[in-house]
């Protein structure tokens, strides 16, 4: 409640504002329901300060209200909330913020400073499933170089499907085993539990832009311990990653990539078990072309290397805009190549006036749970989850 | 008395007899530029009616950054050109991605039509033919990446306005043609308010590029960078 009055406080006293309201809707095949159904506001603000030549300071808040029908319960994200100072060569930004890192699409890899909303693991849109973390992000630009740091002082853990959701997927055997509660995080525990890396990034003459990045974080990928008291614990560990992006414009086509790659990252096989730790090296490498006519082609890499498994797959991405823009088709397929891993998502966006925006997309998903270990590929557990999701969403 | 406008006269036309190529184009720019750095708003008008409009920055010769404002959807995809690179911030990612110089604006206009208002810097000039009221000019790019590798403009003796030009591909074949009007008093001069880009095979598809609003404005470096895109408004 004190975010939500503060926030109308500055709201009402700010230079620049904007308003969103919609609703989201999915339809699940196999529940034969609604596995989603959500009326939303978002509402974004900016407001300057004391500006001087060279020099631009703000405020910037965005806060979403929603309602799920299904759970009958409202939620109030605060996704964005900092003070930032640009000056000729650096910027800093204090406060509740989204920090992106990566240059590939579908799966995020790189995309590791915030962690996220896995309630719904088929919803990949990014900026819905990141959670704003209070950081300090510091960033210096002495041309052609980029430098930052970032330090966030109390994390924020993922949040996990619970069981009365529709993605809660622990077998039904395991269903009526005890969840745990997250592990919490203070300011008490200031620099225990901090998470802070830095990245460095490098534009080359030829227009190669090549980052590389490391963060001291806890581990984003969702899992649950199967503990000695025949519990499920949802761990999460402190971990380090290494990583790099790099992208380059060549004529009409753009090459672009990720790599990652985690140190004794926890796993387990199947979805919850008796957990070990590997070293995980993620890539996904792409490249993508906009031809006439509003096509737009995208084809990636995706490889995970475990010490003792890898997954390879490939995705492809295809739109076409009709009428100067105003409808979209498109299609993403992503095909596991030494595993079952099948997910096709076509999508259609119809833009009318005064800011309304309509889009229907299916998710159909396939995949294996068999062999219980990393070669299952990803999907599997989500292969009951075909669906058909509606959004429609008015800027005012 | 008249004895000094004759000879003034003949300073100022002997002048123009001795100016080079790249001058003239000097002259042009300063009629385009108001200075090195500045501000735009600017609206683009297709065939089919679709509005556009942006409102951009510009700093030096290689550094632009363009907020879209209309169309609504594409409201918050901001796109940043830095020499031969360029990014779209992309809203629902919050971040920017890498795109191609071929990417579209709006329309006829290609990004490269606003971002990039200098030909000087970018181009080598020759002068292909003269007349009582124009020189001709062939401009040819000297930098990877440009939007059109080569261009031929029109530029007025008298005031250094640009006229028109032909955007050509390097073999010489013409892409498009565009017309420089709407001249009138703005950030300090009278300057081209108006480019009308036609496609030369189909000239009924043209889109007008209208410059609504044009100041001075000083911004800070780090403004054009890919990592701050999307951080704030202009």
């Amino acid at each position: 409640m004190r975010v939500f009055l503060a926030f109308v406080f500055l709201f009402a006293r700010c230079a620049a504002m904007e308003l969103e309201v919609g609703y989201q809707s999915a339809y699940g095949f196999v529940e034969d329901g609604f596995t989603r159904n959500v009326p939303y506001l978002q509402t974004c603000f900016e407001r300057e300060l004391f500006s001087q030549e060279e020099t631009l300071q703000n405020v910037r808040g965005a806060l979403r209200l929603s309602y799920d029908l299904e759970k009958e319960e409202g939620r109030v994200d605060l996704r964005e909330l900092f003070y930032q100072c640009l000056g000729e060569q650096t910027q800093i930004k204090i406060g509740v913020q989204q920090i992106p890192w990566g240059e590939t699409f579908g799966f995020f890899i790189a995309d590791i400073v915030n962690p996220r909303d896995y309630t719904d693991p088929l919803f990949n849109e990014i900026d819905w499933i990141r959670r704003a973390v209070f950081s300090l992000n510091f960033q210096w630009f002495p041309d052609p170089f980029c430098f930052q740091l970032i330090v966030t002082p109390v994390p924020l853990n993922n949040i996990l499907p619970e069981k009365e959701d529709p993605f809660y997927i622990v077998p039904p055997a395991a269903a009526a085993l005890p969840l745990l509660p997250r592990r919490s995080f203070a300011l008490d525990n200031f620099p225990h539990d901090a998470e802070y890396g830095l990245r460095a990034g490098y534009l080359m003459e030829g227009g190669l832009d090549l980052s590389l990045f490391y963060y001291r974080h806890y581990s984003r990928d969702p899992l649950l311990e199967l503990t000695p008291q025949n519990a499920l614990n949802p761990l999460t560990e402190k971990i380090h990653t290494w990583g790099g992006s790099f992208s380059k414009a060549c004529e009409e086509t753009v090459f672009r990539g990720d790599i990652v790659w985690h140190r004794q990252q926890p796993i387990t096989w199947p979805l919850f078990g008796q957990v070990e730790r590997q070293h995980l090296v993620r890539a996904i490498l792409g490249a993508d072309r906009q031809f006439e006519k509003g096509w737009c082609l995208g084809l990636q890499y995706h490889g995970d290397f475990w010490e003792e498994a890898s997954l390879h797959a490939a995705s492809f991405r295809v739109s076409k805009e009709f009428m100067e823009g105003r409808r979209c088709l498109a299609l993403f397929v992503y095909k596991g190549l030494n595993n079952r891993d099948l997910w096709i998502q076509p999508k259609v966006t119809l833009y009318f006036e005064e800011g309304l925006e309509i889009s229907l997309r299916g998710d159909i998903v396939f995949g294996t749970v068999k062999r219980g270990n990393p070669r299952d590929g990803v999907l599997g557990r989500f292969r009951d989850k075909d669906r058909l999701f509606l959004w429609i969403s008015k800027t005012l | 008395m008249i004895k000094k406008s004759v000879f003034a006269s003949l300073l100022f036309f002997s002048s123009l007899l001795a100016i080079s190529p790249e001058e003239i184009i000097r002259e042009a720019d300063g009629v385009r530029n108001p200075g090195e750095s500045y501000y735009l708003k600017v609206e683009v008008r297709s065939t089919d009616d679709e509005t556009s409009q942006f409102l951009v920055a510009i700093k030096g010769s290689g550094r632009t950054l363009i907020e879209t404002v209309r169309p609504t959807r594409d409201k918050g995809r901001n796109l940043l050109m830095l020499d031969e690179n360029m990014w779209v911030y992309v809203p629902n990612l919050k971040r920017p991605v890498r795109v191609s110089l071929h990417q579209k604006l709006s329309g006829e206009a290609a990004n490269g039509d606003i971002s990039r208002m200098r030909w000087s810097g970018d181009y080598d000039s020759v002068m292909e033919a003269e007349d009582d009221q124009s020189w001709t000019l062939l401009l040819t790019a000297n930098k990877r990446g440009l939007t059109y590798d080569k261009v031929r403009v029109w530029i007025q003796k008298d005031n250094f306005h640009p006229i028109k030009a032909e955007y050509l591909t390097g073999g010489g074949k013409v892409l498009k043609n565009a017309a420089f009007t709407g001249y009138r008093a703005i950030a300090g001069a009278v300057r081209p308010t108006e480019i009308i880009i036609a496609d030369a095979v189909r000239p009924e598809e043209k889109s007008v590029i209208t410059i609504l609003e044009m100041e001075e404005k000083s911004y800070p470096t780090a403004l054009f960078n890919k990592n701050t895109l999307g951080s704030l408004g202009l």
